[in-house]
């Protein structure tokens, strides 16, 4: 017999109206964009007073209307700033794919045998620890400002969560499952692709989104560094001819392509991994 | 002893489908080596519904694990059709206890039902219609586009189970099947699998800890017992074909039965741990 008495559990979510309260913003979009749009508006107001009211700041952030006129006005209509989008997503998106498919490699090859990925831990510990940035130098040395540069340091630094996640993903299949698919008789190249792939694939979407933000900020950042093009390279020629409201709209465009990037993987990730996020807010349930 | 012959269900005079011999198994351990089974020997015949019981920790699931070719054995073969088992055989299916662990939560339950069937060189159609079929047998037709977790515990083993029969066994290895689910879900799917075994003629190879239940279930009950362990008792239950939850466990035929499987399972541990 089983029964069901629901006794009152420490630190339990609320129930009836305060849970609706609690999740309204969950659940309604419209109410969600007016929310995050209310409080952008703060932001903007806030940022606005500090310069009214402090003219040493003012001289180095513009305000919001010069931002808009001076800043945008002119940089949308500059051909230069399409070309700088253009090449810092070709960096950023060629060194994230180079980094995905070298990491996965390695990452898989490290799962093979327990000694592999203990030999290689201490390499692994320190490759990733190194500040990417400190590579710069070392990049602009060996092969001068140009995109194989760019890309070779977005790959040295993005390579490692991948490579981790990718290794600890295939490490931490439920041997459960492998035995189901052995015990069935599947050949080893469908338990790879259809049983060993979907397992990983909940942790090597958490190696896209780590990766796709180290990628961006290598590619502007060696772009800001060694020059040669790029929205890295505007932001700081702007500087450098002191076109404040400008260098601002660069950073923000900048900003604007990683929420752009960071939404295009959750898409694909909500659309491929769904299963995995529901089936774990199931469990919780 | 109760050898009442209601109509014994087994054919005996069959082959025998599986057969153990001399079946040893010794973990090396860092404390030596450490036998877990020894010299069991045991013949399952076609459409023979055999429950193992004994003791938790006798190695039950070794002994599984060595016959579905998932773990080899130091001393002994076992045979499938008179072939030595070295890896999973074609004509055997396995159920585990773990049922929410053995299905593929990234596929549904009739993807996960067909999961075994792709890539075989059976035509598409022949694998549709056993999906359907093994979906409808464990009634549930209507489930094949959920989600193996949106379902319940019972459900979810449901799956798995027609995931085996979808792959049509010879002989089905159960390990545990319904360890995990209510005690009304469990009388549930231990009458699913009555019927099922009637209808395919399977052969069955059941492990247990309950002992009503394999009684319930059984043609044969091997009680598993010792340290090492090895067959300790062995009985015939003469219930008949038809067998119900509420009639069939209140026959004075099975209740003796269970009290002498009892006895010997009481009997094994004493030998297992010596005062």
């Amino acid at each position: 017999m089983t029964t069901n008495i629901a006794l009152p559990q420490p630190g339990e979510v609320p129930t009836g109206r305060r849970r609706r309260a609690q999740d309204y913003l969950q659940h309604h979009r419209g109410a969600r964009i007016v929310a995050q749009l209310a409080l952008f508006l703060v932001f903007l107001a806030i940022y606005s007073m500090l310069i009214a009211f402090s003219p040493s700041l003012g001289r180095f952030m513009p305000t919001v209307p010069a931002l808009l006129v001076d800043g945008f006005g002119t940089i949308l209509v500059d051909p230069g700033l399409w070309e700088g989008v253009g090449m810092t997503l070709y960096a950023t998106v060629l060194g994230l794919a180079i980094s995905l498919v070298l990491g996965s490699v390695v990452g898989v090859l490290l799962s093979i045998h327990r000694n592999a990925y203990l030999s290689a831990q201490f390499v692994i510990d320190f490759m990733r620890t190194i500040p990417p940035l400190a590579l710069i130098p070392v990049g602009l040395l060996l092969l001068g400002p140009t995109l194989r540069m760019e890309v070779t340091l977005i790959v040295v630094t993005a390579v490692w969560p991948v490579l981790l996640q990718v290794h600890f993903g295939v490490v931490n299949i439920d041997p459960k499952l492998l035995e189901t698919a052995r015990s069935f008789r599947i050949p080893l190249w469908r338990r790879m692709l259809f049983i060993m792939a979907p397992a990983v694939g909940p942790s090597f979407g958490t190696a896209l989104r780590l990766s796709a933000t180290l990628c961006l900020l290598l590619a502007v950042g060696t772009e800001l560094i060694a020059g040669g093009s790029g929205l890295g390279y505007l932001v700081g020629w702007y500087q450098q001819a002191f076109r404040i409201p400008e260098t601002y709209a660069t950073i923000i465009i900048v900003g604007l392509l990683g929420v752009a990037l960071n939404s295009f993987i959750m898409f694909g990730e909500r659309r491929l991994l769904g299963w995995h996020r529901r089936e774990t807010k199931a469990a919780r349930s | 002893m109760s050898n009442v012959d209601t109509g014994s269900r087994a054919r005996r005079k069959g082959r025998a489908v599986l057969s153990i011999e001399r079946l040893g198994v010794t973990f090396p351990t860092d404390a030596g080596p450490k036998p877990v089974l020894t010299d069991v020997s045991l013949d399952v015949h076609a459409d023979e519904f055999v429950c193992i019981v004994g003791p938790s920790g006798t190695g039950k699931t070794t002994l599984i694990r060595c016959i579905s070719g998932l773990a080899h054995a130091t001393e002994g073969t076992v045979r499938l059709d008179g072939q030595p088992v070295t890896e999973p055989p074609q004509r055997l299916a396995l159920v585990s206890q773990d049922y929410s662990r053995s299905l593929m939560p990234w596929l549904r339950v009739d993807d996960n039902v067909r999961l075994p069937l792709n890539g075989k060189g059976i035509p598409r159609a022949d694998v549709s219609r056993r999906v359907e079929e093994s979906l409808a047998a464990v009634n549930l037709a209507k489930a094949g586009r959920a989600y193996p977790w949106q379902l319940s515990g019972g459900m979810q083993q449901r799956v798995a189970i027609a995931r085996a029969l979808a792959y049509q066994p010879e002989v089905l290895v159960m390990d545990e099947p319904f360890a995990s689910v209510d005690a009304q879900t469990r009388a549930e799917l231990e009458d699913l699998i009555l019927r099922l075994q009637r209808q395919t003629a399977m052969t069955i190879l059941l492990v247990t800890h309950d002992i009503e239940e394999s009684v319930y279930l059984a043609d044969r009950v091997i009680v598993l017992g010792g340290s090492p362990a090895t067959i300790h008792h062995e009985l015939e239950v003469a219930l008949g074909n038809d067998r119900d939850q509420l009639t069939t466990k209140s026959q004075p035929e099975f209740v003796n039965y269970r009290a002498e499987v009892l006895t010997s399972i009481r009997e094994a541990r004493a030998i297992a741990a010596p005062q």
